[in-house]
């Protein structure tokens, strides 16, 4: 019997691969699951030579502040 | 009193609070209605009230919400801590679910009640005036191990800023909202930060501090891998930098999980007693 938390076939991206393997139902799940278990690579980033803009864009940094307390302008009223 | 049926819901708590009180039990809202009391709109289907009673009167509380017109009589339902948690189902909602009436008198998210009193918040709601929990202590009462009630906090927590910037304080920030209006603001100076600081207890706000107090702060209260973060890296970034900002994320995921695992443990413990 297959695993379901672990895909047959592997998308290279991970969100997408927790979903397929059954680890999450939801997109929004698997960011989650993805961002609790990668906590430890965020606080490397943190003390990496990545210039601001680099680090911002870094997929795990991006991913954390959109799933995070949500900024100014995209708050609502 | 008339009955308590044919009323919108927020109505129908404004009698059931009344009736409470007529009956000389002090009680405050939380849950849900006191969620969109403070200004979240999301459904509800149960009635949430702490209240101050004796172990004494807490065992006759049926009698209590018994003596109350309801359309039906209510049923009490199962508890896993009926020392500290009752419910009762007192009407079905138009969709077949059952409309329930719950009470905590205490947990381990909830301070004791005289101190839950005197941080209040009285408003108008549902056509009366209700005593709901102040919204820190409503925030607190959220940390569950439930992911729906982090949903709320998520949402509170922006007008708990809100409330907060309006009377100038910057010791419990915990949005990232309340955060920017703060620095655009000009409130995150360094004296500013460092009083806030020493009277800030959340991780989220002492991770907001920290870069602004940098090595001047104390050593945080806090323990474990929050205690690391807040005395390591955000001593060492840039005030509202990108990489502080993802820190604050970060002490904000830890903390979930770590009061996520609290509350199972309370949970547990008060299964085991009963």
């Amino acid at each position: 019997m297959p695993c379901v938390s672990e895909p047959t076939v592997r998308t290279g991206d991970p969100i997408a691969d927790l979903l397929q393997g059954g680890a999450a139902r939801t997109v929004a799940e698997a960011e989650e699951a993805y961002l609790d278990a990668h906590l430890d690579d965020v606080i490397a980033l943190v003390g990496s030579s990545l210039s601001d803009e680099e680090f911002r864009a870094h997929p795990l940094i991006a991913l954390l502040l959109a799933r995070g307390s949500r900024p100014w302008e995209d708050s609502t009223g | 009193m008339g009955r308590l049926d044919g009323l919108s819901p927020e109505s129908r708590l404004v009698q059931i609070v009344a009736a409470f009180r007529a009956t000389r039990v002090e009680c405050l809202v939380l849950g849900g209605h006191a969620v969109r009391f403070y200004g979240v709109s999301r459904n509800t289907i149960d009635y949430d009230l702490v209240v101050s009673l004796s172990a004494e009167d807490w065992a006759r509380l049926g009698d209590i919400v018994g003596s109350l017109p309801f359309g039906r009589a209510p049923v009490e339902g199962p508890s896993w801590r009926p020392a500290d948690f009752r419910r009762f189902t007192i009407g079905q909602l138009p969709d077949g679910r059952d409309e329930r009436l719950e009470f905590w008198r205490k947990n381990h998210l909830l301070a004791p009640f005289a101190d839950l009193s005197d941080r209040r918040c009285e408003g108008s709601y549902g056509g009366g005036t209700l005593a709901f929990l102040g919204l820190s202590d409503l925030l607190r009462s959220k940390e569950t191990e439930r992911e729906s009630d982090w949903l709320d906090i998520t949402l509170l927590e922006e007008i708990h800023d809100e409330h907060a910037l309006r009377a100038g304080r910057i010791d419990d920030l915990r949005s990232r909202r309340g955060f920017e209006r703060a620095a655009e603001a000009g409130l995150l100076t360094q004296p500013a930060a460092l009083q806030a600081w020493s009277r800030a207890e959340h991780p989220v706000s002492l991770a907001y501090l920290q870069p602004y107090v940098g090595a001047a702060s104390a050593t945080p209260t806090t323990t474990g891998a929050l205690a690391e973060l807040l005395s390591g890296p955000l001593r060492a970034v840039d005030p509202g930098s990108a990489r502080h900002l993802a820190l604050v994320e970060a002490v904000r995921r830890l903390h979930k999980r770590q009061a996520m695992e609290a509350d199972r443990a309370d949970k547990r413990a008060a299964s085991r007693r009963t």
